[in-house]
């Protein structure tokens, strides 16, 4: 009965995904603003994405800094940034492709690695409640805690409501599963792993 | 970082980049002889008066052009028996002649006077934009159908999936940036998760699904990209020219095989000369201009593809160098020697060069190339007339495309299809390529129904 609820709750989720992109596909709004859905936000977005979601207000993050170049045409160009032509509010290299995929991949490893070096080292830096969810992860496999639930607050405190519910679940799934991140890695390390793989998620990173 | 790719892996990435769907160059054609092509773009509206379309400066005694510059032009002649006056800052490139074709009299989309419409029908023939004809001329297994070093802003490229657009100094950060994924190894228990999800996402068939495959094909082929890319580090001199800067990334992106096209923006002229003052300035514009392709022609002679086999970059590279169009002879009521002038898309110049292309040819003519005995233009065609009453923009004369020279004809209605159009030149490098019909421009693109008949291409100057 449980796994039919979960088939049925999974079918259902899929639907309104497929659903969603199709109504999405002509948002105006989005494409006013020179976006479109299925590319990428663009390095300064998820710049603030992340500080507004983790990050204590006045707090220091920088993405460019792991492509140890800031300059508007410079590397970050390459990751989603408007063209800078006057007026102009086309967003350029923001189609996924090999070249700004590799360079997501450096930045979000840099990202990734200092959050967890700020959430282990109990750094003041960090949003009370991420901080908390973190420092748990951070003292696996000591600590009582519900590691699901440890996970899902994880999360949602990242990803927010940026994918569906089960794309939740299959994460929570794949990462306690055996031979899972939670199984092989421990502290720092697990904290980067989980970090950098909701930061990766598609529906972290691509316009919907 | 780590980075790992599965043998499963490596085979999705083979299948998504193979079946990227364009038609591409038949491989019956060049078997596996390798084929660039390098464009160059100078945006703005660079007047080919100051090329290979120049007028005698009596022209401007008589009131009837307007020529900045102190000297003469003098003749251009090509082996096929086809000249053009070449100005005298065109000098510059004549140590290369004999690798150069000179296409003059090139009509741009009769109606369309923008940059970015005129941008457009350079890249697609189409002044509303859609797909760049470059795409079509890469092998298949390229990580990027092109790279554009520097941005042409209004261009409307609808398939620049797998492109990017960058400026050239920034190409060394590039290749340091993928050395640092390449160096590092090991397992990355994210990155299967990662693929896993970009796969499902990428099951539907809306928007957010494509990008998702986009985004598992990227995962998929960044490894292997990374690795060209760490061999593709270059050094700039100071002061090097954007068109310098621009080719040495081309070259080294062609080498490695991350692009077997490349289009270079020469950035840093302002050809756009409606200001009296600005289009005064053009006998320094263009020596600069000349100075710089003739450093892009050394460094194509001089930068070995093949050393083995005595292959220099220009032997495996077709070269095409234009702007969107050119410029009117002044501007309405102004005198020659003070005037500006406006956008003549009626006469534009391509140059090419390089693999595939016959040197020392020069094809196309345009008119408003004679004065009678009162000082004004003679043998002015109904057709032109039609388009430029005032007489302020050279036109491209009728176009012979079986015997390759210029027609003497001056007919009463304009009809693009009797010139060489943009389109024509597209196909023309399309064909060199081997890349089939199907992918050929036409004359039209904005018309519904019907045959599409692609334009003609310039069957004489290819090799």
């Amino acid at each position: 009965m449980k796994l039919k609820s979960i088939a049925f709750f999974w079918v259902s989720m899929s639907s309104l995904l497929v659903a969603s992109c199709k109504q999405r596909s002509d948002d105006s709004e989005l494409q006013s603003a020179g976006r479109r859905v299925g590319s990428f936000k663009g390095l300064a977005a998820v710049e603030t994405t992340i500080k507004g979601r983790i990050m204590l207000p006045n707090s220091y993050f920088d993405l460019a800094q792991y492509l140890g170049d800031s300059s508007e045409d410079g590397l970050p160009s390459l990751l989603g940034a408007y063209d800078g032509r006057p007026g102009s509010s086309s967003l350029q290299n923001a189609t996924p492709n090999a070249v700004n995929t590799m360079l997501w991949q450096i930045v979000m490893d840099g990202a990734a690695s200092a959050i967890a070096t700020k959430a282990c080292s109990g750094g003041n830096e960090l949003e009370t409640h991420f901080k908390q969810a973190a420092k748990k992860i951070c003292d696996w496999p000591t600590g009582a805690d519900d590691r699901a639930q440890t996970l899902r607050e994880f999360w949602l405190d990242l990803m927010r409501y940026d994918a569906p519910q089960a794309e939740m679940e299959a994460w929570v799934g794949q990462m306690t599963a055996s031979g899972g991140s939670v199984a092989t890695l421990q502290g720092q390390a697990l904290v980067k792993d989980l970090t950098q793989s909701i930061l990766m998620n598609p529906f972290f990173l691509l316009e919907q | 970082m780590a980075i790992h790719l599965s043998r499963r892996d490596l085979l999705q990435a083979g299948v998504a980049l193979a079946a990227t769907g364009f038609t591409r160059r038949l491989s019956a054609q060049g078997s596996s002889s390798p084929h660039f092509f390098l464009q160059v773009v100078m945006p703005g509206g660079a007047d080919n008066l100051y090329m290979f379309d120049s007028r005698p400066l009596a022209f401007k005694a008589a009131g009837r052009v307007a020529n900045y510059a102190s000297s003469d032009p003098s003749v251009w002649e090509g082996t096929n028996g086809g000249r053009c006056l070449a100005s005298p800052f065109a000098d510059a490139l004549k140590p290369y002649k004999n690798r150069l074709a000179i296409v003059n009299g090139v009509h741009m989309p009769p109606g369309f006077e923008g940059h970015d419409q005129n941008v457009n029908a350079l890249l697609s023939a189409n002044p509303f934009g859609g797909k760049y004809f470059g795409p079509f001329l890469a092998s298949s297994g390229r990580p990027l159908d092109f790279v554009s070093l520097g941005s042409l802003f209004g261009a409307n490229v609808s398939n620049k999936e797998r492109s990017l657009t960058m400026s050239a100094r920034i190409a060394p950060g590039l290749a340091d940036k993928a050395a640092q994924v390449g160096q590092t190894t090991g397992e990355s228990p994210w990155r299967q998760w990662v693929s896993a999800r970009a796969n499902a996402c990428g099951a539907g068939d809306g928007m957010l699904s494509e990008g998702c495959r986009g985004y598992r094909d990227g995962l998929l082929a960044s490894q292997a990209l990374a690795q060209k890319l760490t061999k593709t580090k270059v050094e700039f001199g100071a002061d090097e020219p954007e068109i310098i800067k621009g080719a040495k990334v081309a070259f080294k992106y062609f080498t490695e095989g991350v692009a077997d096209v490349c289009l270079v923006v020469a950035d840093g002229f302002d050809f756009d000369t409606h200001a009296e003052t600005d289009a005064a300035k053009s006998p320094e514009l263009f020596t600069k201009l000349f100075q710089d392709l003739a450093g892009l022609f050394e460094a194509l002679v001089k930068t070995p593809f093949d050393a083995a086999n005595g292959l220099s970059m220009l032997d495996v590279t077709t070269v095409m160098i234009s702007s969107e169009f050119s410029r009117t002879h002044g501007q309405s009521g102004k005198p020659s020697d003070k005037t500006g002038t406006d956008h003549n898309p009626q006469s534009n110049m391509v140059l090419l060069a390089g693999k595939g292309i016959k040197g020392d040819i020069v094809v196309g003519e345009s008119d408003l190339d004679a004065l009678g005995a009162d000082g004004n233009f003679t043998n002015v065609s109904g057709a032109h007339k039609s388009l430029d009453s005032g007489l302020l923009k050279r036109m491209g004369k009728p176009y012979n495309f079986d015997t390759g020279a210029a027609s003497s004809e001056l007919p009463a209605e304009y009809k693009l299809d009797n010139y060489i159009s943009a389109a024509s030149v597209i196909n023309t490098v399309l064909s060199g390529f081997g890349v089939a019909k199907d992918a050929w421009v036409t004359n039209d693109p904005s018309r519904q129904g019907g045959e599409k008949v692609p334009a003609k291409p310039l069957q004489k100057i290819l090799a």
